[in-house]
């Protein structure tokens, strides 16, 4: 059960009150998703992600939202439990064809000790090297992930919604 | 309700052959396990594993533990395998993943099994972690003994010498394994797992690299090649089945043991392969055929004994 229902202008993608999301994210090596009743920032659950030594452990959601043209912002909330400042980084693609890092969407996201409550402007969202804008009716990957990070990471991730422009 | 059926004789006959064919296609052959018996030519592997029974096998699709995955553990049963290598599509897409799980639980092999992943094996990514972990864990699975190689490599001892085996993951670069193959000891006997023919791409002329796949189901229908082309279908294209050779490198394609996209199978019939490393072919080359590369040719080292069987399995023993 929701206990705050979404706004007019927002649109829920993720919150983690159904095992069914997980099916939504890409699982892969060296990361390890499961639901939990800590540091949820919306209902009861959150995603704890468990991000092992590896190359680029992360998580890849597959938003049903296909159409990002409507909206403005992306928000989503992250709790990191470490006593340090971590850095997240974040990739989107706009072509089923794994770009080349000059021509995707590259971003990084500073996590502090505690909640953070992130938001990623929607139609500033240039490419790396060729500088060009991508398309909102395009995107084909999000993903946030640690780079070749030497210990084990926890991070609680919770309420991913689109704001309407 | 009688009005389809042909008034004239050759009508009569030509349907029934049609309905013949379909019963084969759809029911007989996909059911008609055989067993191929596969020469590749390696003085390395040979040494280490001339005496051995190697077993591959590839592309099982499993909706069920059904007559076909029966007959697969009859013939395996049989063999009793020193290695059984296993490359890849264990299930339908988007499909059940436990029939395939309980398939691998069975599967027993004096030295060992070792798998690498297809690409339908992620088609379910949250379900595809369980080859390798127990659900909801990062532990390894109690569930079966297959040793998964994701981009990774293993040494295998053996009373002969050692072997190191390599697997390629299908989604993500080649280069990372190739970066594992370069810390290797050179001259070391090498074999490499991949699900995708396309693999062998990754690799130049002088590796000394053997390589088995499967992917292709040797088209589960004969097609011409640019046909495959032309459907887009350039796996099919280049290696649909077989032995292709390049310099020193070595790619044999099984057409596996399921069936994909179209219910059918004529002319590649399901197989379990034995694969026999020799260090020279006795007879030669006996049907070697230049594709559009000058360097790589498509050697077909049947013999035509694809499907002999050794002394003490009978014919009736091949599977059907």
């Amino acid at each position: 059960m929701r206990c705050q229902p979404a706004s007019r202008a927002e649109r829920l993608a993720f919150d983690f009150e159904s095992d069914a999301e997980l099916d939504h994210f890409f699982w892969s090596c060296h990361t390890l998703f499961e639901r939990s009743t800590q540091h949820a920032s919306r209902g009861r659950y959150s995603l704890r992600v468990k991000l092992y030594p590896s190359r680029y452990p992360g998580i890849s959601p597959s938003f049903r939202i296909r159409n990002w043209s409507s909206y403005k912002t992306l928000h989503f909330d992250v709790f990191n439990p470490a006593p340090s400042t971590l850095t997240l980084y974040l990739r989107i693609d706009d072509a089923y064809s794994s770009p080349a890092y000059e021509d995707r969407y590259n971003g990084t996201l500073r996590l502090q000790p505690g909640l953070n409550r992130l938001s990623i402007a929607l139609d500033t969202l240039e490419t790396s090297g060729t500088k060009r804008t991508l398309d909102p009716l395009s995107i084909k990957r999000f993903a946030l992930f640690l780079n070749h990070p030497r210990e084990e990471t926890t991070l609680y991730f919770d309420n991913f919604r689109f704001l309407s422009r | 309700m009688m009005r389809w059926i042909p008034k004239s004789g050759s009508g009569r006959v030509l349907l029934a052959g049609l309905l013949l064919l379909a019963l084969y296609t759809t029911t007989i052959e996909p059911n008609w396990v055989h067993v191929r018996y596969q020469k590749i030519i390696s003085p390395p592997l040979a040494r280490v594993l001339g005496k051995r029974v190697v077993v591959q096998l590839s592309d099982l699709h499993s909706f069920s533990m059904g007559f076909r995955e029966r007959q697969v553990l009859k013939i395996l049963d049989r063999l009793q395998p020193d290695l059984i290598l296993l490359t890849g599509d264990y299930v339908p897409w988007k499909g059940d993943y436990k029939p395939a799980l309980e398939f691998l639980s069975r599967l027993r092999a004096k030295t060992g099994v070792w798998a690498v992943m297809g690409d339908y094996d992620y088609s379910l990514s949250r379900q595809s972690c369980r080859f390798c972990h127990k659900p909801g864990t990062g532990e390894p699975t109690q569930a079966h003994s297959v040793r998964f190689l994701r981009n990774s490599v293993e040494r295998i001892d053996l009373p002969g010498g050692s072997l190191w085996l390599g697997g390629m993951d299908p989604y993500e670069s080649g280069v990372f394994l190739k970066r594992k193959l370069d810390q290797l000891p050179a001259d070391q006997p090498l074999l490499i797992l991949s699900h995708s023919p396309l693999g062998f791409d990754w690799f130049g002329f002088s590796e000394g690299v053997v390589m088995l796949s499967g992917d292709t189901h040797g088209g589960q229908i004969p097609l011409p090649a640019w046909l495959w082309k032309e459907l887009g279908y350039e796996k099919n294209f280049r290696y649909n089945q077989g032995v292709f050779v390049k310099g020193s490198n070595t790619l044999f394609v099984s057409h596996g043991i399921g069936i994909s996209h179209l219910p059918i199978r004529f002319s590649r019939v399901p197989e379990v392969v034995v694969l026999q490393f020799v260090e020279v072919d006795p007879e030669g080359f006996p049907y070697a055929q230049h594709s559009s590369s000058s360097h790589l040719m498509a050697c077909h080292l049947h013999s035509g004994r694809e499907h002999e069987v050794p002394a003490g399995l009978s014919s009736r023993e091949t599977g059907f």
